[in-house]
């Protein structure tokens, strides 16, 4: 039952997912040619690392838009029907939308390896300072668990209660935004620890830490 | 034998407004129950109630012994179900529609899916996005009936098909049927059509049942009668004409008057229901006075208009049929 909903979303997904692999495995061989502009030799380390962080941004947001296209892809072929399909299956609900995640993050996974194949070319062909490395395999693992997150978010929000679990999700996003930009001091005392609470969730080792702290292909 | 499906006092709110108001409704096994109602009297709101989709506000839904929305699971696996429109996803081909189908159902039949597809003369690799409507529908049926199912649930399955397109699905639920002896639960507006497949129907109307009985019962029992001499005013209920002996009111016959048309003289149109053919030797015993000139017998569109034409004049609905045929 999972392989075929895994092959049938993949085959509903597909056009979507080969532009997001190929842009997956091409970011980070990206850095070959944008290094390249500076000069080989006299590039400065600082410059490798702005390289490797622009790369590890565009890494960011491509993976964070392919989890949100493929959780909009996956609604709309059930949604154009009516969810009659999905719901004259004999298969309890709860099932079904635990396969349609997992297919998710395996399909997930595979824009992973592209960017971990396109990160191992990349270092293959990059020349770097001694004092600096290339992290395919590390930048791929983020990429992944982003990836994930962000499909997991965008899934409650999809397929979770309606309209209702939509607004809730909106509406603690604006919050976390808004507390997280204000500085806690600046905050009547009662809503101190929100702002507190609000910075533990994105800072690094927070749970949403992984989206928001620096990403970077090449580093020390 | 027990029945197929089995609906209690089910209630449906949609919104604001009721779209199914204490609806009852039986269906034997192995019978070819045709559902019948006119456009919006809850139809398909009833079929996505007994496919769980719709969890009701009020009332029981059995199927094939498993109560919904509770326990739908395991009685889906053994319904082959039809909608009213394509509900299939448009990326995928027949070939994979077919594969990911089998995928849910374990009594899926692969060579029979095959043998229905040659027969439908669906191609594989068709997208099911780019099938014409027919061939969808036929994609339907073949999913449906592959499964081997034990209830086939039809929300109808015909409509909008050409003739051609609409003997073929007729056809391979007939041989479906007659191989499976499977039960059916049938719904549409093409009253002709269920003529001449079901043994059993109902009569939809404003989320209520107005009838419900075999329709053998319903072809006999439906009668046009010319009537003399029986000029009450008009109405089912009333008193009978002036020549009526003590007693003798249209309420108290053994047949029930739905309808009453005054044509020329003294002469009157009934429609009636529950009527036996040794009635007509005692009809003017029953009604002293009056004359039964001829009895005429309605198709089921007839039978269809006139009870649902009764029922709206009565002001309101009434669950009967079963227990009155």
């Amino acid at each position: 039952m999972f392989v075929a909903m895994l092959r049938a979303q993949w085959i509903w997904t597909r056009a979507i997912m080969l532009f997001f692999l190929a842009a997956g495995f091409a970011l980070p061989v990206l850095s070959v040619p944008m290094s390249a502009r500076f000069g080989i030799g006299w590039i400065s380390a600082n410059g490798y690392v702005e390289v490797g962080g622009m790369i590890g941004l565009l890494v960011a947001i491509t993976v964070c838009l392919a989890a949100v296209a493929l959780v909009v892809q996956n609604w709309s072929v059930d949604d154009r029907g009516r969810h009659v399909y999905a719901l004259s299956l004999p298969i309890a609900r709860r099932r079904y939308l635990l396969y349609r995640l997992g297919a998710g993050f395996l399909l997930l996974g595979m824009l992973a390896v592209a960017i971990w194949l396109g990160g191992a070319a990349a270092s293959g062909l990059l020349e770097l300072p001694e004092s600096l490395h290339a992290y395919p395999a590390s930048l791929a693992l983020r990429a992944l668990m982003a990836a994930w997150l962000v499909h997991a978010l965008a899934f409650l929000v999809r397929f979770g209660a309606g309209q209702r679990a939509r607004g809730v999700v909106f509406g603690a996003l604006i919050l976390l935004f808004l507390f997280v930009l204000l500085p806690a001091e600046t905050l009547p005392a009662p809503l101190t620890w929100l702002s507190l609470a609000s910075r533990a969730l994105v800072l690094p080792g927070g749970p949403f830490g992984i989206l928001l702290s620096p990403w970077s292909f090449i580093d020390v | 034998m027990t029945d197929a499906i089995r609906i209690r006092s089910l209630t449906y709110r949609a919104g604001r407004e009721f779209a199914l108001r204490g609806l009852d409704l039986t269906v034997p096994s192995g019978s070819v129950y045709g559902f019948l109602g006119p456009n919006g009297s809850g139809k398909t709101t009833t079929i996505k109630s007994l496919m769980g989709m719709l969890p009701p506000d009020d009332g029981t839904i059995d199927l094939l012994g498993h109560r919904v929305p509770d326990d739908v699971v395991p009685a889906l696996a053994r319904v082959g179900y039809v909608p009213e429109r394509l509900h299939l996803y448009p990326a995928l081909s027949v070939d994979e529609t077919m594969r990911y189908h089998a995928a849910f159902y374990p009594r899926w039949d692969a060579r029979e899916g095959d043998r229905l597809k040659r027969a439908f003369a669906l191609r594989g690799d068709a997208l099911v996005g780019r099938l014409s409507k027919g061939e969808a529908g036929k994609l339907m049926l073949l999913l449906a009936l592959a499964v081997r199912p034990e209830l086939l649930v039809l929300d109808e399955p015909t409509d909008g098909l050409d003739p051609v397109v609409r003997r073929d699905v007729l056809s391979a639920i007939v041989d479906y049927v007659a191989a499976s002896k499977a039960t059916v639960f049938i719904s549409s507006h093409l009253v002709h059509e269920q003529e001449r497949i079901c043994d059993w129907v109902g009569l939809l109307d404003d989320g209520r049942m107005v009838a419900e009985l075999p329709m053998s019962e319903f072809r006999a029992g439906v009668k046009r009668l010319r009537v003399r001499g029986a000029s009450a005013p008009a109405g089912a209920g009333d008193s009978a004409g002036a020549g009526a002996g003590a007693g003798a009111t249209i309420a108290t016959l053994p047949f029930r008057v739905l309808a009453r048309r005054t044509l020329i003289g003294s002469d009157e149109e009934w429609v009636v229901r529950d009527w036996r053919p040794d009635m007509r030797g005692a009809f003017a015993a029953l009604l002293p006075g009056s004359t039964l000139r001829e009895v005429e017998d309605l198709d089921l569109e007839d039978s269809f208009v006139e009870l649902l034409s009764a029922a709206r004049a009565r002001g309101q609905t009434t669950t009967d049929g079963r227990e009155a045929a």
